[in-house]
């Protein structure tokens, strides 16, 4: 991919220095996203506002912000469902808007309420999925997914027929299949039973240890603090801060002991400093 | 299809067909599912072979070739027309709303996802092209060949309008930032002129063309094509016109080797267009969803979205301020809010009702005749068509159980604005005509009681059957056959249910004339009073049934 350049318009934002380093071992890991100057509006109302950021292989990035500030606008940028211009976004070294198929087969998208195809069955979304993605040899990874996920029973299942916890598996096991680079999710947890929520929690640890970097946005912040490897707290559409949790806390020097709660209230509780983003 | 399609599109599509089948085989293997669909099936199979049989019949009045291939012209034209501008509603490529997020994230081309829905589009576009196909058989001179040529021209009017709707949204893409900024009231001003200039061309066009006296309507249908702006018009069409009305091979053969090429050459632009329709393929599955899903929740239609009324309107508490009336109180206010288009156009049926029925009644003594009729159409239109009931209600239905009021009284609260409103409009309907007849008199307020019951007789009947077999099937849905089954049983069962209950109010009326030999009119105020007896007391009974199957609402049993 060419490298990305800042679009004119937001040339005069503060440029969110994400370059810091990740949890040790990390920093040399490659960079499998890179988003430059992202904006996103819906008429009047601007969802996303120069956003710009990098998540890199084996990271888990947090993504956190209060309802309407723009984590899914951005996810689904990211992952193609909503158009944007080049030299914005790049997946595995292809600009999402210039080799839109090469850059969409490195990445899964898993929103916030999954939808399978209603007359196919479990077992026929992994075989779609492995077609999509050209997943050689996928049917022994296939049946370790549906036994990791639970849905070994379920694979005749119709996709209309599930419940909201075994569509979110479904689409895990779609999403695991394969060797994705990056995996985007939109509150993974959702519907999930407490056999589900330990299993998923795992398999997202697992798949960044594999190589692949996450992006995981969630109101649950217990669950991004104690998996996100990196945060970055999205309000009104803009970074408030990036960066990991010790260097929040380091940003927001009354929050030195203050857990991953306590910092978001004081990102977002108050306009950010100077109109720009905090960062590590 | 796979050297066209990508490979994991092409199996998509594959396996959602067999899908589809496997849906079917699994509805039919229940008992009820079974019946529901043979009684959907045999009313389609019955409905396809009279089209089949009278295709080799002729028709009612044989046309001659010139004449067939001018209406069949004009027909096209006017199927084009609807079909492109339906297409407008679904600007940019409909993709389902559910299937949006998987299909725009996945390494798939977007002339691969166009190529897909066209597929998609030709298959279920096939079933309406047969029909229509075998409806242009009975005109053409030669039925296999008019089938041929309808058949394509069916098939080529959705692919037509999917390429106009994806032209038009990346179109819509690449102007919307100037249009948001254009001065909107110069455009419209510029489309009044606009419109002006045309009433103005019509109304100052050469007269000479209506000198010839016109004889039938299809010499003027001629006339009107002829007009060069017509022909032109009208001239995309004549290989498909010319091969419905074809006499024989060396007319149809090459016409519709055109119609081949010309489908072709369409499926070939329509299928590698280069547009991102992204922005309005998501807006438009965003609206569809929305409708479809006003829509199984039994909104009519229109699937009518509610719609917020001047801060000065207030919907009033018809019903008292307990429990019973804040339940009828917010049933009102749907109806207020929803139900303003389907009021005015009630309002108006029943207007031209109360009209044409003062004049059927004629000037002296047919004041009530002339009621009679504006009340029996009046109730039975504005019931079928007024429907603010339950039905609006199922997916709401497990919290309404929980509401802490006795399930007969939520039942009674819920139909109870319904049935206010279509009484009041037919009692204003029979006032109306009575007073233009110059004959209101006291007789009025028993007839309005009465209108009144059977209202409400009729619409607890009706929840009634809804609450003990909830349905909703909105476009889209599978399952049409069982549906089609489904709704003829219940129409039967709710019709012989409301006669067996206006029989039982009709019959002390029936007895006094019947068996005690008096006469109507001396039998009419015991007989209506008794009628009003009886229909009040199976209200009741059917209230009370309706609460209970209110209680014994399963949500799980909706199919």
């Amino acid at each position: 991919m060419r490298a990305l350049k800042a679009p004119r318009a937001i040339a005069t934002l503060e440029r969110v220095e994400t370059s810091a380093p990740l949890v040790s071992g990390a920093s040399s890991a490659r960079t499998v996203l890179e988003v430059r100057g992202l904006s996103r509006r819906y008429g009047a109302l601007v969802a996303v506002d120069a956003l710009s950021f990098e998540a890199r292989e084996g990271e888990i990035l947090g993504l956190v912000g209060p309802n309407g500030a723009g984590k899914t606008s951005t996810l689904r940028s990211i992952a193609g469902v909503l158009p944007t211009p080049p030299d914005v976004i790049g997946v595995c070294g292809h600009d999402i808007a210039r080799d839109e198929e090469a850059a969409k087969r490195c990445l899964r998208w898993i929103p916030d309420d999954p939808q399978p195809f209603e007359a196919l069955t479990v077992a026929e979304h992994l075989e779609f999925t492995a077609a999509l993605y050209r997943c050689a040899d996928w049917r022994e990874q296939a049946r370790e997914l549906l036994e990791r996920f639970e849905l070994t029973d379920k694979r005749d299942a119709l996709g209309g027929e599930l419940s909201r916890g075994m569509r979110q598996k479904l689409s895990m096991c779609c999403a695991w299949l394969g060797a994705p680079r990056l995996v985007l999710l939109d509150e993974p947890l959702s519907g999930l039973d407490p056999r589900g929520i330990r299993s998923a929690k795992q398999a997202i640890v697992e798949l960044a240890a594999r190589g692949a970097a996450v992006i995981l946005s969630s109101h649950l912040l217990e669950l991004i603090e104690a998996l996100a490897t990196r945060l970055l707290i999205l309000d009104h559409g803009r970074c408030v801060f990036a960066g990991t949790l010790d260097e929040a806390r380091a940003a927001f020097p009354e929050q030195q002991r203050g857990s991953l709660e306590e910092i978001f209230f004081a990102a977002t509780g108050r306009p950010p400093a100077g109109g720009g983003a905090r960062s590590a | 299809m796979s050297s066209i399609l990508d490979p994991a599109a092409s199996l998509l599509l594959r396996l959602k067909w067999r899908g589809f089948w496997r849906k079917q085989w699994r509805r039919v293997r229940t008992p009820s599912g079974a019946v529901l669909a043979l009684v959907g099936g045999a009313l389609g199979a019955l409905w396809l072979a009279s089209l089949s049989l009278s295709m080799f019949r002729s028709g009612p009045a044989r046309l001659g070739a010139d004449e067939v291939e001018l209406l069949a012209q004009l027909a096209l034209a006017v199927i084009v027309v609807i079909t492109l501008s339906t297409s407008l509603s679904f600007r940019g490529l409909y993709v389902p709303a559910g299937e949006i997020e998987t299909l725009f994230s996945a390494p798939l081309s977007r002339p691969s996802l166009i190529r897909m829905r066209l597929a998609v589009a030709l298959v279920r576009s096939g079933l309406g092209a047969a029909f229509a196909g075998l409806g242009a058989a009975r005109l053409g001179s030669s039925p296999l060949y008019a089938f041929a040529g309808a058949f394509s021209a069916f098939l080529w009017a959705p692919i037509l309008g999917q390429g106009v709707a994806i032209a038009l949204g990346g179109a819509e893409n690449r102007l919307a930032a100037r249009l948001a900024r254009a001065p909107h009231r110069a455009l419209r001003m510029a489309l009044v002129g606009a419109l002006l200039i045309g009433l103005v061309m019509l109304l100052t066009q050469d007269p000479r063309a209506s000198d010839a006296p016109l004889r039938t309507p299809l010499e003027q249908l001629r006339q009107l094509a002829e007009q060069p702006v017509v022909a032109a018009l009208l001239s995309p069409f004549w290989p498909w016109a010319r091969a419905i009305s074809a006499t024989g091979p060396a007319e149809f053969w090459p016409a519709f080797a055109l119609c081949l090429a010309l489908m072709a050459a369409t499926l070939f632009a329509v299928g590698n267009l280069r547009v991102d329709f992204r922005e309005t393929a998501l807006a438009t599955a965003a609206e569809v969803a929305r409708r479809l899903a006003r829509m199984r929740r039994g909104l009519g239609a229109g699937g009518v979205e509610a719609r917020r009324l001047p801060l000065e309107w207030r919907t009033p508490w018809l019903f008292g301020r307990g429990p019973f009336g804040a339940i009828a109180y917010r049933k009102t206010a749907s109806i207020l809010r929803r139900a303003r288009g389907g009021l005015v156009f009630g309002a108006v049926v029943m207007a031209a009702v109360t009209l044409f029925a003062s004049q059927w009644a004629g000037p002296a003594g047919g004041g009530y005749r002339a009621a009679l009729l504006v009340a029996g159409f009046g109730a039975f239109y504005l019931s079928l068509g007024l429907r603010y009931d339950f039905r609006e209600e199922l997916d709401a239905l497990p919290a309404i159980r929980a509401w802490p009021l006795a399930p007969w009284k939520i039942f009674l609260a819920t139909i109870a604005p319904q049935v206010a409103l279509v009484s009041l409009l037919v009692a204003a309907g029979v006032l109306i005509t009575l007073a233009r007849a110059g004959e209101l008199d006291l007789r009025f307020a028993p007839l309005t009681l009465l209108i009144a019951l059977l209202v409400a007789t009729w619409v607890c009947i009706d929840n009634l059957a809804f609450l003990l077999a909830p349905t909703r099937a909105a476009p889209g849905h599978d399952g049409v056959l069982q549906h089609m089954g489904r709704s003829i049983v219940l129409a039967v069962l709710r019709s012989l249910t409301m006669a067996a209950a206006l029989a039982a109010a009709a019959a002390p009326v029936a007895v006094c004339v019947q068996l005690l030999g008096w006469s109507l009119e001396s039998a009419l105020p015991l007989g209506l009073s008794a009628a009003a007896g009886v229909l009040s007391v199976e209200i009741a009974a059917l209230v009370a049934a309706g609460g209970l199957a209110l209680a014994r609402f399963d949500v799980a049993r909706e199919r």
